[in-house]
Protein backbone atom coordinates (compact mmCIF):
# COMPACT_ATOMS: atom_id res chain seq x y z
CA UNK A 1 0.00 0.00 0.00
CA UNK A 2 2.82 2.40 0.80
CA UNK A 3 3.69 2.18 -2.95
CA UNK A 4 -0.12 3.01 -4.44
CA UNK A 5 0.07 6.05 -1.80
CA UNK A 6 2.38 7.90 -4.56
CA UNK A 7 1.05 6.39 -8.02
CA UNK A 8 -0.82 8.62 -10.39
CA UNK A 9 -4.59 8.15 -9.50
CA UNK A 10 -5.50 7.05 -13.19
CA UNK A 11 -2.79 4.36 -12.86
CA UNK A 12 -4.06 3.21 -9.23
CA UNK A 13 -7.39 2.86 -10.50
CA UNK A 14 -6.03 0.29 -13.63
CA UNK A 15 -3.55 -1.55 -11.39
CA UNK A 16 -7.14 -2.13 -8.74
CA UNK A 17 -8.63 -3.11 -11.83
CA UNK A 18 -5.97 -5.39 -12.75
CA UNK A 19 -5.69 -6.83 -9.12
CA UNK A 20 -9.77 -7.04 -9.01
CA UNK A 21 -9.76 -9.06 -12.22
CA UNK A 22 -6.78 -11.61 -11.37
CA UNK A 23 -8.45 -12.01 -7.94
CA UNK A 24 -11.92 -12.75 -9.28
CA UNK A 25 -10.65 -15.26 -12.10
CA UNK A 26 -12.67 -18.81 -11.28
CA UNK A 27 -10.87 -21.19 -9.31
CA UNK A 28 -7.25 -19.33 -9.61
CA UNK A 29 -4.65 -20.87 -7.42
CA UNK A 30 -2.40 -18.13 -7.08
CA UNK A 31 0.85 -19.10 -7.98
CA UNK A 32 0.32 -23.14 -6.09
CA UNK A 33 -0.08 -21.69 -2.71
CA UNK A 34 -3.40 -23.64 -2.43
CA UNK A 35 -6.68 -21.91 -1.86
CA UNK A 36 -9.72 -23.32 -0.46
CA UNK A 37 -11.50 -24.86 -3.84
CA UNK A 38 -14.70 -23.47 -4.91
CA UNK A 39 -15.75 -26.29 -6.74
CA UNK A 40 -16.20 -29.71 -6.59
CA UNK A 41 -14.33 -32.34 -9.14
CA UNK A 42 -15.30 -35.68 -10.22
CA UNK A 43 -12.89 -37.68 -12.74
CA UNK A 44 -13.11 -41.40 -14.35
CA UNK A 45 -9.87 -42.61 -16.49
CA UNK A 46 -9.73 -46.10 -18.00
CA UNK A 47 -6.26 -47.12 -18.50
CA UNK A 48 -5.24 -50.16 -21.15
CA UNK A 49 -1.59 -51.26 -21.26
CA UNK A 50 -0.01 -53.85 -22.71
CA UNK A 51 3.87 -55.00 -22.46
CA UNK A 52 6.14 -57.21 -24.74
CA UNK A 53 9.58 -58.62 -24.54
CA UNK A 54 10.99 -60.93 -27.67
CA UNK A 55 13.28 -64.17 -27.00
CA UNK A 56 11.48 -65.24 -24.05
CA UNK A 57 10.84 -69.13 -23.62
CA UNK A 58 7.66 -70.32 -22.34
CA UNK A 59 7.73 -72.33 -19.73
CA UNK A 60 5.43 -74.55 -21.05
CA UNK A 61 7.09 -75.06 -24.33
CA UNK A 62 10.83 -74.50 -24.14
CA UNK A 63 10.62 -72.71 -26.87
CA UNK A 64 10.96 -69.07 -28.11
CA UNK A 65 7.97 -68.10 -30.14
CA UNK A 66 6.38 -64.93 -31.38
CA UNK A 67 3.23 -65.50 -29.56
CA UNK A 68 4.94 -64.85 -26.24
CA UNK A 69 5.78 -61.64 -27.12
CA UNK A 70 2.76 -60.36 -25.51
CA UNK A 71 3.43 -60.48 -21.85
CA UNK A 72 1.58 -58.39 -19.20
CA UNK A 73 -1.88 -56.55 -20.34
CA UNK A 74 -3.51 -54.84 -17.36
CA UNK A 75 -7.01 -52.62 -17.88
CA UNK A 76 -7.89 -50.47 -15.09
CA UNK A 77 -10.38 -48.13 -14.41
CA UNK A 78 -10.65 -45.24 -11.41
CA UNK A 79 -12.76 -43.17 -10.25
CA UNK A 80 -11.56 -39.34 -8.12
CA UNK A 81 -13.52 -37.07 -6.44
CA UNK A 82 -12.83 -34.11 -4.60
CA UNK A 83 -15.34 -32.03 -2.53
CA UNK A 84 -15.01 -28.96 -1.27
CA UNK A 85 -16.55 -28.54 2.30
CA UNK A 86 -17.64 -25.45 4.59
CA UNK A 87 -15.60 -23.40 2.83
CA UNK A 88 -12.07 -23.90 3.96
CA UNK A 89 -12.05 -27.65 4.46
CA UNK A 90 -11.84 -30.57 1.03
CA UNK A 91 -12.51 -34.02 0.94
CA UNK A 92 -10.87 -36.38 -1.69
CA UNK A 93 -10.81 -39.66 -2.29
CA UNK A 94 -9.95 -42.17 -5.05
CA UNK A 95 -10.49 -45.78 -6.20
CA UNK A 96 -8.54 -47.56 -8.64
CA UNK A 97 -9.29 -51.49 -10.19
CA UNK A 98 -6.46 -53.33 -11.71
CA UNK A 99 -7.24 -56.42 -13.99
CA UNK A 100 -3.54 -58.11 -14.75
CA UNK A 101 -3.36 -61.33 -16.99
CA UNK A 102 -0.44 -62.47 -18.88
CA UNK A 103 2.59 -63.83 -18.09
CA UNK A 104 5.75 -63.19 -15.77
CA UNK A 105 9.58 -63.62 -16.09
CA UNK A 106 10.98 -66.03 -12.96
CA UNK A 107 14.68 -64.78 -13.97
CA UNK A 108 15.89 -62.24 -16.74
CA UNK A 109 13.36 -62.52 -19.52
CA UNK A 110 12.85 -66.50 -19.11
CA UNK A 111 10.89 -69.26 -18.09
CA UNK A 112 7.76 -66.86 -18.63
CA UNK A 113 4.74 -68.09 -15.94
CA UNK A 114 1.20 -67.32 -16.28
CA UNK A 115 -0.44 -64.92 -14.19
CA UNK A 116 -3.65 -63.48 -13.46
CA UNK A 117 -4.79 -60.68 -10.33
CA UNK A 118 -6.82 -58.18 -9.50
CA UNK A 119 -6.25 -55.12 -7.96
CA UNK A 120 -8.12 -52.85 -5.57
CA UNK A 121 -6.92 -50.02 -3.62
CA UNK A 122 -8.63 -46.51 -2.97
CA UNK A 123 -7.11 -43.87 -0.70
CA UNK A 124 -9.76 -40.69 1.06
CA UNK A 125 -7.63 -37.53 2.30
CA UNK A 126 -9.13 -34.39 4.20
CA UNK A 127 -7.43 -31.11 3.84
CA UNK A 128 -7.94 -28.12 5.74
CA UNK A 129 -7.26 -24.55 4.06
CA UNK A 130 -5.54 -21.68 6.46
CA UNK A 131 -4.44 -18.12 5.36
CA UNK A 132 -1.11 -18.84 4.59
CA UNK A 133 -1.20 -23.09 4.36
CA UNK A 134 -2.52 -26.06 4.15
CA UNK A 135 -2.37 -29.47 6.25
CA UNK A 136 -3.74 -32.78 4.98
CA UNK A 137 -3.96 -36.34 6.31
CA UNK A 138 -4.66 -39.89 4.23
CA UNK A 139 -5.58 -43.26 4.68
CA UNK A 140 -4.72 -45.18 1.85
CA UNK A 141 -5.50 -49.22 1.15
CA UNK A 142 -4.25 -52.01 -1.81
CA UNK A 143 -5.51 -55.14 -2.01
CA UNK A 144 -4.21 -58.06 -4.17
CA UNK A 145 -4.63 -62.05 -3.52
CA UNK A 146 -1.25 -61.85 -3.07
CA UNK A 147 -0.41 -58.33 -1.67
CA UNK A 148 -2.05 -56.23 1.42
CA UNK A 149 -0.84 -52.38 1.82
CA UNK A 150 -2.52 -49.85 4.50
CA UNK A 151 -0.95 -46.52 4.83
CA UNK A 152 -1.10 -42.86 6.18
CA UNK A 153 -0.02 -40.06 5.20
CA UNK A 154 -0.32 -36.28 6.44
CA UNK A 155 1.36 -33.31 4.59
CA UNK A 156 1.47 -29.80 4.99
CA UNK A 157 2.51 -26.04 3.11
CA UNK A 158 3.39 -23.03 4.45
CA UNK A 159 3.59 -20.02 1.87
CA UNK A 160 5.43 -16.79 2.50
CA UNK A 161 3.68 -13.63 2.84
CA UNK A 162 3.61 -12.81 -0.63
CA UNK A 163 3.11 -16.48 -1.99
CA UNK A 164 5.88 -16.32 -3.78
CA UNK A 165 7.55 -19.40 -1.81
CA UNK A 166 5.58 -22.46 -0.52
CA UNK A 167 7.42 -24.66 1.72
CA UNK A 168 6.11 -27.96 1.69
CA UNK A 169 6.19 -31.81 4.32
CA UNK A 170 5.03 -35.33 4.00
CA UNK A 171 5.48 -38.10 5.99
CA UNK A 172 3.40 -41.44 5.43
CA UNK A 173 3.85 -44.70 6.68
CA UNK A 174 2.81 -47.72 5.18
CA UNK A 175 2.18 -51.71 6.72
CA UNK A 176 2.10 -54.12 3.79
CA UNK A 177 1.60 -58.33 3.92
CA UNK A 178 2.95 -60.16 0.77
CA UNK A 179 1.75 -64.16 1.23
CA UNK A 180 5.11 -65.55 -0.36
CA UNK A 181 3.47 -69.08 -0.71
CA UNK A 182 0.37 -70.76 0.74
CA UNK A 183 1.92 -73.20 2.96
CA UNK A 184 3.54 -70.14 4.81
CA UNK A 185 2.75 -67.25 7.17
CA UNK A 186 2.45 -63.67 5.26
CA UNK A 187 6.15 -61.91 5.73
CA UNK A 188 5.65 -58.21 6.17
CA UNK A 189 6.95 -54.84 5.31
CA UNK A 190 7.05 -51.35 6.79
CA UNK A 191 8.22 -48.38 5.00
CA UNK A 192 8.70 -44.58 6.15
CA UNK A 193 8.86 -41.76 3.97
CA UNK A 194 9.83 -38.41 4.15
CA UNK A 195 9.42 -35.19 1.86
CA UNK A 196 10.60 -31.54 2.51
CA UNK A 197 10.41 -29.14 -0.76
CA UNK A 198 10.31 -25.71 -1.61
CA UNK A 199 8.04 -24.35 -4.61
CA UNK A 200 9.16 -20.71 -5.64
CA UNK A 201 7.92 -18.07 -7.90
CA UNK A 202 10.60 -17.20 -10.35
CA UNK A 203 9.64 -14.51 -12.70
CA UNK A 204 5.86 -13.93 -14.24
CA UNK A 205 6.56 -17.19 -16.09
CA UNK A 206 8.46 -19.34 -14.64
CA UNK A 207 7.97 -21.19 -11.22
CA UNK A 208 10.28 -23.91 -9.72
CA UNK A 209 9.93 -26.85 -7.23
CA UNK A 210 13.15 -28.99 -5.71
CA UNK A 211 11.80 -31.78 -2.88
CA UNK A 212 14.26 -34.23 -0.95
CA UNK A 213 12.73 -37.56 -0.38
CA UNK A 214 13.76 -40.10 1.87
CA UNK A 215 12.10 -43.40 2.88
CA UNK A 216 13.19 -46.48 5.23
CA UNK A 217 12.12 -49.33 4.91
CA UNK A 218 12.08 -53.21 6.85
CA UNK A 219 11.29 -56.41 6.07
CA UNK A 220 10.28 -58.77 3.27
CA UNK A 221 11.84 -57.00 -0.44
CA UNK A 222 11.83 -59.94 -2.21
CA UNK A 223 10.00 -60.87 -5.35
CA UNK A 224 8.19 -64.53 -4.17
CA UNK A 225 7.67 -65.10 -8.06
CA UNK A 226 11.25 -65.13 -9.58
CA UNK A 227 13.05 -67.96 -9.12
CA UNK A 228 16.75 -67.81 -6.86
CA UNK A 229 15.59 -64.70 -5.58
CA UNK A 230 16.98 -62.82 -2.17
CA UNK A 231 16.86 -59.44 -1.38
CA UNK A 232 18.06 -57.69 1.49
CA UNK A 233 15.72 -57.04 4.72
CA UNK A 234 16.04 -53.13 4.67
CA UNK A 235 15.89 -50.34 1.58
CA UNK A 236 16.58 -47.03 2.11
CA UNK A 237 15.81 -44.72 -0.62
CA UNK A 238 16.65 -40.90 -1.36
CA UNK A 239 15.22 -38.73 -4.00
CA UNK A 240 16.13 -35.07 -5.06
CA UNK A 241 13.67 -33.74 -7.37
CA UNK A 242 13.64 -30.41 -9.78
CA UNK A 243 10.72 -29.10 -11.70
CA UNK A 244 10.56 -25.98 -13.85
CA UNK A 245 7.40 -24.95 -15.64
CA UNK A 246 7.56 -21.85 -18.17
CA UNK A 247 5.05 -20.31 -19.79
CA UNK A 248 5.48 -18.75 -23.68
CA UNK A 249 3.85 -16.14 -23.99
CA UNK A 250 4.09 -15.81 -27.52
CA UNK A 251 2.35 -19.16 -27.81
CA UNK A 252 0.32 -19.58 -24.52
CA UNK A 253 2.03 -22.64 -24.00
CA UNK A 254 3.70 -24.41 -21.03
CA UNK A 255 6.80 -26.48 -20.82
CA UNK A 256 7.41 -28.81 -17.88
CA UNK A 257 11.27 -29.50 -17.36
CA UNK A 258 11.75 -32.00 -14.70
CA UNK A 259 14.97 -33.70 -13.10
CA UNK A 260 15.17 -36.69 -10.55
CA UNK A 261 17.72 -38.26 -8.63
CA UNK A 262 17.27 -41.50 -7.07
CA UNK A 263 19.83 -43.90 -5.16
CA UNK A 264 19.04 -46.91 -2.71
CA UNK A 265 20.77 -49.08 -0.47
CA UNK A 266 20.34 -52.04 -2.45
CA UNK A 267 22.97 -49.48 -4.56
CA UNK A 268 20.82 -48.36 -7.34
CA UNK A 269 21.33 -44.97 -8.47
CA UNK A 270 18.83 -44.12 -11.31
CA UNK A 271 18.21 -40.36 -13.22
CA UNK A 272 14.87 -39.56 -15.04
CA UNK A 273 14.79 -36.26 -17.16
CA UNK A 274 11.03 -35.33 -18.53
CA UNK A 275 9.92 -32.87 -20.91
CA UNK A 276 6.42 -31.56 -21.68
CA UNK A 277 5.00 -29.14 -23.65
CA UNK A 278 1.17 -27.71 -23.42
CA UNK A 279 -0.37 -26.03 -26.62
CA UNK A 280 -3.52 -24.53 -26.18
CA UNK A 281 -5.38 -24.48 -29.51
CA UNK A 282 -9.11 -22.71 -30.28
CA UNK A 283 -12.57 -24.41 -29.33
CA UNK A 284 -10.57 -25.78 -25.43
CA UNK A 285 -8.32 -28.21 -27.36
CA UNK A 286 -5.19 -29.03 -26.29
CA UNK A 287 -1.73 -30.69 -27.18
CA UNK A 288 0.70 -31.79 -25.12
CA UNK A 289 3.91 -33.71 -25.95
CA UNK A 290 6.14 -35.14 -23.91
CA UNK A 291 9.04 -37.47 -23.60
CA UNK A 292 10.97 -39.20 -20.74
CA UNK A 293 14.70 -40.63 -20.25
CA UNK A 294 15.63 -43.01 -17.39
CA UNK A 295 18.58 -44.42 -16.44
CA UNK A 296 19.77 -46.74 -13.86
CA UNK A 297 23.09 -48.69 -12.30
CA UNK A 298 22.57 -52.17 -10.88
CA UNK A 299 21.45 -53.55 -7.58
CA UNK A 300 25.07 -54.50 -5.84
CA UNK A 301 23.93 -57.63 -5.55
CA UNK A 302 21.96 -58.38 -9.13
CA UNK A 303 23.11 -61.07 -11.05
CA UNK A 304 23.52 -59.85 -15.13
CA UNK A 305 22.62 -62.49 -17.56
CA UNK A 306 26.00 -64.19 -19.12
CA UNK A 307 26.02 -66.96 -22.08
CA UNK A 308 28.86 -68.48 -20.66
CA UNK A 309 27.52 -69.52 -17.60
CA UNK A 310 23.89 -69.98 -18.15
CA UNK A 311 23.30 -71.18 -14.39
CA UNK A 312 24.99 -68.42 -12.77
CA UNK A 313 26.70 -71.14 -10.52
CA UNK A 314 29.08 -69.23 -8.16
CA UNK A 315 27.57 -66.23 -7.88
CA UNK A 316 24.08 -67.79 -6.56
CA UNK A 317 26.48 -68.98 -3.65
CA UNK A 318 25.95 -64.97 -2.01
CA UNK A 319 23.41 -64.38 0.74
CA UNK A 320 21.63 -61.59 -1.28
CA UNK A 321 21.22 -61.80 -5.20
CA UNK A 322 18.45 -61.25 -8.01
CA UNK A 323 18.01 -61.89 -11.20
CA UNK A 324 15.17 -59.61 -12.16
CA UNK A 325 15.96 -57.26 -14.80
CA UNK A 326 14.54 -54.47 -12.98
CA UNK A 327 17.28 -54.68 -10.64
CA UNK A 328 19.93 -54.80 -13.60
CA UNK A 329 21.53 -51.52 -15.55
CA UNK A 330 19.58 -50.21 -18.16
CA UNK A 331 18.29 -47.22 -19.61
CA UNK A 332 14.76 -46.14 -21.19
CA UNK A 333 12.93 -43.95 -23.12
CA UNK A 334 9.51 -42.89 -23.08
CA UNK A 335 7.74 -41.26 -26.15
CA UNK A 336 3.38 -39.67 -25.54
CA UNK A 337 1.09 -37.48 -25.95
CA UNK A 338 -2.17 -36.32 -24.55
CA UNK A 339 -4.83 -34.36 -25.87
CA UNK A 340 -7.30 -32.35 -24.11
CA UNK A 341 -11.05 -31.15 -25.02
CA UNK A 342 -12.43 -29.18 -23.04
CA UNK A 343 -16.33 -29.71 -23.88
CA UNK A 344 -17.81 -26.52 -21.91
CA UNK A 345 -17.36 -24.77 -18.72
CA UNK A 346 -17.49 -28.14 -16.31
CA UNK A 347 -16.86 -30.78 -18.53
CA UNK A 348 -13.07 -32.23 -19.86
CA UNK A 349 -12.19 -35.24 -21.85
CA UNK A 350 -8.69 -36.56 -22.42
CA UNK A 351 -6.92 -38.90 -24.83
CA UNK A 352 -3.45 -40.25 -23.63
CA UNK A 353 -0.64 -42.63 -25.57
CA UNK A 354 2.54 -43.45 -24.38
CA UNK A 355 5.15 -45.42 -26.21
CA UNK A 356 7.88 -47.08 -23.83
CA UNK A 357 11.37 -49.23 -24.87
CA UNK A 358 13.83 -50.40 -21.74
CA UNK A 359 18.03 -51.24 -22.93
CA UNK A 360 20.16 -52.40 -21.31
CA UNK A 361 22.85 -50.57 -23.87
CA UNK A 362 20.65 -47.18 -23.15
CA UNK A 363 22.46 -47.24 -19.66
CA UNK A 364 24.19 -43.49 -19.61
CA UNK A 365 26.99 -45.47 -17.68
CA UNK A 366 27.51 -47.94 -21.29
CA UNK A 367 27.85 -50.32 -18.80
CA UNK A 368 24.73 -52.17 -20.06
CA UNK A 369 26.23 -55.28 -21.69
CA UNK A 370 22.72 -55.53 -24.25
CA UNK A 371 22.38 -59.80 -24.06
CA UNK A 372 18.62 -59.35 -21.98
CA UNK A 373 16.60 -58.49 -25.17
CA UNK A 374 15.01 -54.71 -25.28
CA UNK A 375 11.53 -54.62 -22.96
CA UNK A 376 8.56 -52.64 -24.05
CA UNK A 377 5.12 -51.39 -23.38
CA UNK A 378 2.48 -49.31 -24.52
CA UNK A 379 0.14 -47.97 -23.12
CA UNK A 380 -3.68 -45.38 -23.28
CA UNK A 381 -5.51 -43.84 -21.03
CA UNK A 382 -9.60 -42.38 -22.03
CA UNK A 383 -10.74 -39.70 -19.10
CA UNK A 384 -13.68 -37.59 -18.57
CA UNK A 385 -13.84 -35.09 -15.45
CA UNK A 386 -16.62 -33.02 -14.60
CA UNK A 387 -16.51 -29.99 -12.03
CA UNK A 388 -19.71 -28.99 -9.83
CA UNK B 1 29.76 -41.79 4.52
CA UNK B 2 27.66 -41.66 1.25
CA UNK B 3 24.60 -39.91 2.47
CA UNK B 4 26.84 -37.61 4.86
CA UNK B 5 28.27 -36.19 1.63
CA UNK B 6 24.77 -36.17 -0.05
CA UNK B 7 23.09 -34.38 2.81
CA UNK B 8 26.00 -31.88 2.68
CA UNK B 9 25.69 -31.05 -1.05
CA UNK B 10 21.89 -30.74 -0.53
CA UNK B 11 22.09 -27.66 2.14
CA UNK B 12 24.63 -26.39 0.16
CA UNK B 13 22.50 -26.81 -3.05
CA UNK B 14 19.57 -25.51 -0.63
CA UNK B 15 21.54 -22.67 0.83
CA UNK B 16 22.48 -21.23 -3.06
CA UNK B 17 18.96 -21.34 -4.04
CA UNK B 18 17.59 -19.07 -1.28
CA UNK B 19 20.74 -17.08 -1.78
CA UNK B 20 19.62 -16.54 -5.56
CA UNK B 21 15.57 -16.53 -4.67
CA UNK B 22 16.45 -14.05 -2.66
CA UNK B 23 17.45 -11.96 -5.87
CA UNK B 24 14.35 -12.24 -7.59
CA UNK B 25 12.09 -9.44 -8.72
CA UNK B 26 8.90 -9.57 -6.41
CA UNK B 27 6.35 -11.20 -8.31
CA UNK B 28 2.73 -9.37 -7.59
CA UNK B 29 -0.46 -10.98 -7.22
CA UNK B 30 -1.62 -9.19 -10.42
CA UNK B 31 1.19 -10.87 -12.18
CA UNK B 32 0.34 -14.14 -11.75
CA UNK B 33 -2.16 -14.80 -13.88
CA UNK B 34 0.49 -17.26 -16.61
CA UNK B 35 1.33 -18.78 -13.28
CA UNK B 36 -2.20 -19.44 -12.52
CA UNK B 37 -2.83 -21.46 -15.22
CA UNK B 38 -3.68 -25.02 -14.79
CA UNK B 39 -1.05 -26.16 -17.33
CA UNK B 40 1.43 -23.71 -14.92
CA UNK B 41 0.40 -26.23 -11.72
CA UNK B 42 3.19 -29.50 -10.78
CA UNK B 43 -0.03 -31.52 -9.97
CA UNK B 44 -1.80 -32.00 -13.29
CA UNK B 45 -4.02 -34.20 -13.26
CA UNK B 46 -4.14 -36.45 -10.52
CA UNK B 47 -5.42 -39.97 -11.81
CA UNK B 48 -3.58 -39.94 -14.94
CA UNK B 49 0.14 -39.18 -12.45
CA UNK B 50 -0.91 -42.15 -10.27
CA UNK B 51 -0.86 -44.67 -13.52
CA UNK B 52 1.84 -43.67 -14.88
CA UNK B 53 3.76 -43.39 -11.27
CA UNK B 54 2.40 -47.14 -10.56
CA UNK B 55 3.44 -48.42 -14.45
CA UNK B 56 6.98 -46.84 -13.92
CA UNK B 57 7.05 -48.52 -10.28
CA UNK B 58 6.26 -51.75 -11.50
CA UNK B 59 9.00 -51.75 -14.39
CA UNK B 60 12.19 -49.90 -12.89
CA UNK B 61 14.44 -49.32 -9.56
CA UNK B 62 13.55 -45.96 -9.03
CA UNK B 63 10.35 -44.53 -7.11
CA UNK B 64 9.08 -41.31 -5.97
CA UNK B 65 10.08 -38.07 -5.29
CA UNK B 66 6.83 -35.97 -6.02
CA UNK B 67 5.05 -36.95 -2.60
CA UNK B 68 4.65 -39.39 -0.01
CA UNK B 69 2.25 -42.24 0.41
CA UNK B 70 0.12 -44.20 -2.35
CA UNK B 71 1.03 -47.21 -0.46
CA UNK B 72 2.60 -50.52 -1.74
CA UNK B 73 1.73 -53.38 -4.06
CA UNK B 74 2.99 -56.49 -5.46
CA UNK B 75 4.04 -55.53 -8.63
CA UNK B 76 7.86 -54.86 -8.12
Amino acid sequence: MTQLKNTPPLELGKTVLLMAATLSLPGINLAQAETAPEHGIISYKYLDYLDAQSGVVDSASGASSSLSNNRVAVKANSLALMMPVAGEWSVSASFVNDAISGASPKYHSSELTKLKDNRNAGNISVTRYLPRGTVSVGLNKSKENDYVSKGFSLQGTFASEDKNTTLNAGFALSNDEIRVSEYLPWEKKQVTDWLIGVTQVLTIHDIAQFNLGYSVGNGYFSDPYKSGENRPESKDRTTVLARWNHYFKATNGASHIGYRYYNDTFGIVGHTFMLEYTQPFANGWSVMPLTRYYTQTAADFYIGLDPANPLFSEAMSARYKSLDQRLGEFGAWTWGVKVTKQLNENWLVDFKYEQYKQKESWALSGNGNGTIEPFNFRSYQVGISRKF
Amino acid sequence: MMRTYFFNTFFLMAMISMTACTNLKKVQPWEKGALAKPEMTFDGDALDNAYVEHTYFSKEGSSGGGGVGGGGCGCN
